[in-house]
């Protein structure tokens, strides 16, 4: 199955920048960044509709929350150093500002914020939250990190007129 | 647009929530809905100043709820943070409340001083700068249950202290306690403990060391020993090793150590009596 994919994701596809942009740098407009992510929600819920596209963001943060977590993070077993990590990556790389309200591992059950998101501060107010991708990443995370699954919800964001996404991750199973 | 109506929109540019909207007023629906906005966020408020932190806003979405809950937000993480500092994570730091993140890190930079400076008050000889009793013990232990073994234990003992004391005075005898701690410390690798554990007593653990290592160790102590400033005062010191394999046998090494120190200590008045017996007329 492997063999025949054309797109089987590896941190290899992210670049050498150095050697690629050596004028423009690794960094580009974050409006460059929504317009492909917005473009593909577009394109993927028009064809497979809201309920797949849905999933297929929560399965691509994800996947990238593993990716994350294995070249970034790297292996740790202290939260309070997981968490130092992961917010000075966040800020780093300008993802966003990660804050912890409740962590509460051994009742599986975490919630944290992110202000200043990378994929919907400053976006038009709607009836619904979007970070459907983040809720992936996050949830990657903190498999990636305690071993265990967990399901993982929006239930603040920009979008619905909040000014910092909060997400809350319980621990299934 | 009827006066009740007028008074209502009064009440409210004057800051105050009305208690009702009368039902057949114009804009009636619209005021209730207000009203009820406004109480839910001043209820909210209130809470929110009185500490609880856990209440939720449910309400629909606006610059002011969302600044409401960023608020709150900020002071669940501010909670958070305060109970790590609290279990002992002195790395925190708040960024995000102006002056007042200014005074927390401060507070946080000084406790962790504080704590600092505890901890090596409540583990190091004041006199030395070498590791004390309670440091030593624990350590002992500590080493006793993990798997660095063979560890090696040295004793020593500084001869002629008390002398040294009587004779001299007590700041000669504490110039004689540190240079006996330099000479230990220069003779042993820096990851060695080295430590203080009685008035005129040493002790070194050295991890993962047979008892050919820790004797080299020792001759190592003897050199320094022999090469000491012969002016001022001179220090000697009767030494003793041993060698543990295993967790069950720390106590046996640190025994033999001290047994052997003991027979050195023996010898050396041995000699002396015979050197001084030589000499007497």
């Amino acid at each position: 199955m492997e063999k025949t994919r054309k797109y089987c994701f590896s941190w290899e596809h992210l670049g050498d920048m150095k050697l690629g942009r050596p004028n423009l740098g690794p960094h580009a407009r974050l409006e460059v960044y929504r317009l492909m992510q917005f473009c593909f929600r577009d394109v993927i819920e028009q064809q497979y509709g809201t309920e797949a596209a849905d999933s297929i963001f929560y399965n691509a943060g994800y996947l990238a929350g593993e990716e994350f977590y294995k070249n970034v993070i790297g292996e740790t077993t202290d939260l309070n150093e997981f968490v130092r990590k992961l917010q000075s990556a966040l800020r780093e790389l300008g993802i966003g500002i990660l804050r912890v309200e409740v962590a509460d591992l051994e009742a599986g059950r975490l919630v944290v914020t992110v202000s200043e998101d990378l994929d919907c501060s400053g976006l038009p107010e709607s009836s619904y939250e979007i970070c459907t991708y983040d809720e992936g990443f996050i949830s990657a995370l903190l498999k990636s990190f305690t071993g265990k699954k967990f399901v993982v919800k929006e239930v603040d964001c920009w979008c619905t007129g909040d000014r910092t996404c909060r997400f809350e991750a319980l621990a299934s199973g | 647009m009827d006066d009740r109506t007028v008074q209502i929109l009064e009440e409210l540019a004057s800051g105050r929530i009305p208690g009702a909207v009368p039902a057949d007023c114009e804009y009636a629906a619209e005021l209730g809905r207000l009203v009820i906005y406004l109480t839910a966020l001043h209820q909210f408020t209130l809470v929110l100043c009185q500490g609880d932190l856990s209440q939720k806003l449910d309400l629909p979405g606006g610059p002011v709820v969302g600044s409401l809950k960023a608020l709150q937000s900020s002071l669940r993480y501010l909670t958070w943070q305060t109970k790590q500092i609290a279990a002992g994570d002195f790395s925190q730091r708040v960024d995000f409340m102006g002056d007042f993140s200014t005074a927390f890190n401060t507070m946080v930079e000084r406790l962790d001083a504080a704590r600092t400076r505890l901890v090596h008050l409540s583990t190091h000889d004041s006199l030395t700068g070498l590791y004390n009793r309670v440091y030593f013990d624990a350590e002992f232990e500590r080493l006793s249950r993990g798997r660095g073994f063979p560890v090696s234990i040295i004793m020593a003992d500084i001869n002629g202290l008390k002398q040294a004391n009587d004779q001299q005075g007590h700041v000669a005898g504490d110039l004689l306690i540190k240079k006996a701690a330099d000479i230990l410390s220069a003779a042993v690798r820096s990851d060695d403990i080295v430590a203080r554990i009685g008035g005129d007593e040493f002790a070194v653990i050295l991890p993962q060391t047979d008892i050919d290592t820790a004797r080299m160790a020792i001759s190592r102590v003897w050199k320094c020993i022999t090469e000491q400033d012969k002016k001022g005062l001179q220090v000697s010191l009767a030494i003793g090793a041993g060698t543990a394999t295993d967790g069950e046998s720390m106590q046996a090494a640190f025994k033999d150590a001290d047994d052997r120190m003991y027979q050195d200590k023996a010898e050396l008045k041995r000699q002396a009596a015979a050197v001084s017996s030589a000499l007497s007329p």
